[in-house]
């Protein structure tokens, strides 16, 4: 196949060959994946401006993410309908079905579900602590058998046959349950995992990317706690770099998270919402910790890989709030979550002015006070 | 279907038309989808899932209405660019009875290949009136060509002329309508009634709305660049996008200079003022976006922008300290425009160190004149 955009051309009076227009909706569709790739892909390390190699796996907004069971059905989990991409992917394939043009050379494979998709969760009636996972793979199926008409080319009249007529990549209705160690079959896996004291995770199939490990506690049918969830998706993102920001307001006479209101959050979708607490390590400063759960990073998550502003919204014209921040940390996991955290922590004080110079003594926070908060991470 | 489906022409299978027109359906809808996807938000603060329906928005200018130049004041200029109407219930098949002309997604295509001038009803009255422009998507079938057509009972292909475009092109298709009369036209200028207090012309029902705009008493165009608003919502990553600010402010009246904007096409350059730092040594800074590309009521709040300002420091033992005072957005719906703006406004200090110990009394410092100022703001 030539490069890409590259089109196929009919001549005049050319005799048409269906391969002619396998070969050019291959071609439309090889660009178009690139494009989406070479957009979203970041660079190789904070050391290396090239682009990352392969093509890492992404999704775009909330596409394939497991959502926790609502309270009312607890053992039904929800994968969400949308678009992504596995990367990376060696395996070019050409003449499809026999079928010559239909081919897909791209490494950056379209992982499709066109509405959403329910998983049954698998009872834990053991006295142990059980980890499951979500698997995915890519579809890449002819489907569609249709009644058309075939040149027979010792008679040179069209005859009667049945053909498939469509090639598609949308996995609804796709999935299997298999328990560990067995592999999945189905393009959506499901991996029942070992009840254990201390159960592992399932492994990954080969050729499988994972969607989501969740935690069934001892004797339960379904989910006690939406944190029993861990998103293992990357948000595809332009270059892979994003942001997200929150506006929140804290009243320091309510002690703990309960004094902290989420008044805005901006983030893409699939990112799910912060939860806050609050603490006065002294009579003039304020301490704000923000924790993100089952972010959208991949499998890997560094802490070093995220960079924070916190602005806090002065109501008098001789007040100067100063704020640092302390910590930006990628918390360890505790039953009963699967969960990774990032945990953001920081402080602030009052500075006030009299005349040209500060007053000695620190100002004195409004009640409550607004912070604006931006996070981005790569 | 969905999304990166494709059709399959197995060897020797007769040609049908509808499987060349099914392809590049899908082809179109995959497009869209993954436009659509990359683009669209989440549902609110508290719900990750992504907001549904998909919402209407505009790549960079496209489709935008500038205000008139100063030497054309009664000519409108429509920006050409791309659109999409979003969450859409029109799905069509087979469009104009062609088999396979199918239009199944929900993001719908608003495309203007040129500019769009719209000449602007003079107002004669002496009472203001607010002005419309809307806009819907076409999908036409167009470009009658003579072709040859295969006639089934004897197998003989004879002359025929049949539409061999499906367009979405909305250029030279406008019409001028007064309230509360209904646009036809697909880019419909709709003209309101004076008042002494004017209100918006009603939007026609499968409309979109691009932009109001006040004609003043006794006018024929515009006066002011801030007569009209941006209803457009501009498409971005997900809905998240940043504008990053440079500018320099003097320790004078007035004199401020923008050294650097760099938002996304389509938006208007921040307007600054401040006040000469007498009190205190600080400087009290303000700057409004006017229009900025939000879409209707979906931007309702200064809390969903975050900001942050720097100052460099020019001497080792000075810090600067800034505080955020304040981001507003305000509906300027008075006599001398429509539409919002968002409102800034921050104060800057200056710590001077002067021993190597702490001292408490910190010496605050006059600003160096002029002050450069570095702005980010995200918003969503």
């Amino acid at each position: 196949m030539a490069g890409l955009f590259s089109r196929e051309v009919w001549n005049p009076r050319e005799r048409p060959y269906s391969s002619d227009n396998n070969r050019e909706a291959a071609y439309v569709e090889l660009a178009l994946r690139a494009a989406i790739a070479a957009f979203t892909t970041p660079r190789t390390s904070a050391a290396n401006p090239s682009a990352q190699t392969p093509v890492p796996t992404g999704f775009i907004g909330e596409a394939f993410k497991c959502y926790a069971p609502p309270v009312d059905t607890p053992y039904i989990l929800a994968i969400a309908p949308g678009i992504g991409f596995v990367g990376g992917a060696a395996d070019a394939a050409s003449s499809i079905g026999g079928v010559i043009g239909v081919d897909d050379t791209d490494t950056f494979k379209p992982l499709v579900l066109s509405r959403p998709e329910f998983i049954q969760i698998v009872n834990n009636p053991t006295t142990l602590n059980r980890i499951d996972l979500i698997e995915v793979r890519y579809r890449r199926e002819l489907v569609t058998p249709s009644p058309m008409q075939t040149l027979d080319t010792d008679t040179g009249i069209f005859v009667p046959d049945a053909v498939r007529k469509s090639l598609t990549w949308d996995c609804a209705g796709q999935q299997g349950t298999v328990v560990s160690p067995a592999p999945s079959t189905a393009c959506i896996g499901y991996k029942v995992g070992i009840p254990a004291v201390s159960p592992t995770y399932p492994a990954v199939t080969p050729g499988y990317i994972p969607l989501a490990w969740f935690r069934i506690l001892p004797g339960q049918p379904g989910f006690t706690d939406p944190q029993q969830i861990t998103e293992e998706r990357r948000l595809l993102a332009p270059y892979g770099v994003y942001t997200i920001a929150m506006t929140i307001s804290v009243d320091s006479t309510v002690p703990g998270a309960p004094g902290v209101t989420l008044v805005e959050f901006g983030a893409p979708p699939g990112v799910e919402v912060p939860t806050f607490t609050h603490a006065e390590p002294s009579a003039t400063s304020r301490e704000v910790t923000c924790v993100l759960r089952s972010l959208p990073l991949g499998v890997t998550t560094n802490a070093n890989r995220f960079t924070s502003n916190v602005q806090v919204l002065s109501t008098t014209t001789t007040a100067f709030p100063v704020v640092v921040g302390r910590t930006i940390t990628v918390g360890a996991v505790t039953p009963p979550s699967v969960d990774a955290i990032i945990t953001l922590n920081f402080q602030a004080l009052i500075l006030t002015t009299a005349g040209l110079s500060l007053t000695t003594a620190l100002g004195v926070f409004g009640n409550p006070t607004v912070y604006r908060i931006t996070i981005t991470y790569w | 279907m969905a999304e990166f489906d494709r059709v399959v022409w197995n060897p020797r299978e007769r040609p049908l038309s509808s499987d060349s027109n099914r392809e590049a359906s899908y082809t179109e809808m995959t497009l869209r989808a993954a436009l659509a996807a990359l683009t669209t938000p989440r549902m609110n603060a508290s719900s990750p899932a992504a907001k549904a329906p998909t919402p209407s928005g505009f790549l960079g200018d496209g489709l935008k209405c500038y205000p008139p130049d100063v030497g054309t004041p009664t000519i409108l200029p429509i920006a050409p660019g791309l659109g999409f109407w979003g969450g859409v219930v029109d799905a069509a098949s087979n469009i104009g009875g062609v088999l396979g002309v199918d239009d199944t997604d929900t993001f719908k295509p608003l495309v203007l290949s040129a500019t769009e001038n719209i000449t602007l009803v003079p107002n004669g009255t002496v009472n203001d009136r607010v002005d419309l422009i809307e806009v819907r998507y076409r999908r036409e079938l167009l470009n009658p060509t003579a072709v040859e057509q295969l006639d089934p009972g004897s197998g003989v292909f004879l002359p025929n002329t049949v539409n061999k475009t499906l367009t979405w092109e909305l250029s030279g298709q406008q019409g001028t309508v007064t309230e509360p009369a209904l646009s036809t036209a697909y880019i419909g200028y709709k003209v309101g009634i004076p008042s002494g207090a004017p209100v918006p012309p009603t939007l026609t029902p499968g409309y979109i709305p691009l932009a109001y705009f006040r004609m003043f008493a006794l006018s024929a165009g515009f006066s002011n660049p801030f007569q009209i608003s941006d209803e457009r919502r501009l498409l971005t990553p997900y809905g998240m996008q940043t504008v990053s600010i440079v500018v320099s402010i003097p320790l004078g009246v007035g004199g401020e200079v923008l050294l650097g904007f760099d938002g996304p096409p389509g938006f208007e350059p921040p307007a600054f003022t401040h006040t000469s730092p007498v009190v205190n040594n600080t400087l009290f800074v303000a700057f409004t976006l006017h229009n900025p590309p939000l879409g209707v009521g979906d931007f309702v709040s200064g809390n969903r922008v975050t900001f942050n300002v720097e100052m460099l420091s020019f001497a080792d033992d000075q810090y600067p300290v800034i505080v955020g005072r304040s981001c507003t957005l305000l509906p300027l719906l008075g006599p001398t425009g429509i539409g919002t703006i968002l409102n800034f406004s921050f104060n800057a200090i200056i710590l001077k160190t002067l021993v190597a110990a702490i001292d408490p009394a910190l010496l605050l410092i006059p600003h160096q004149n002029p002050t450069v100022f570095r702005i980010t703001l995200n918003y969503w």
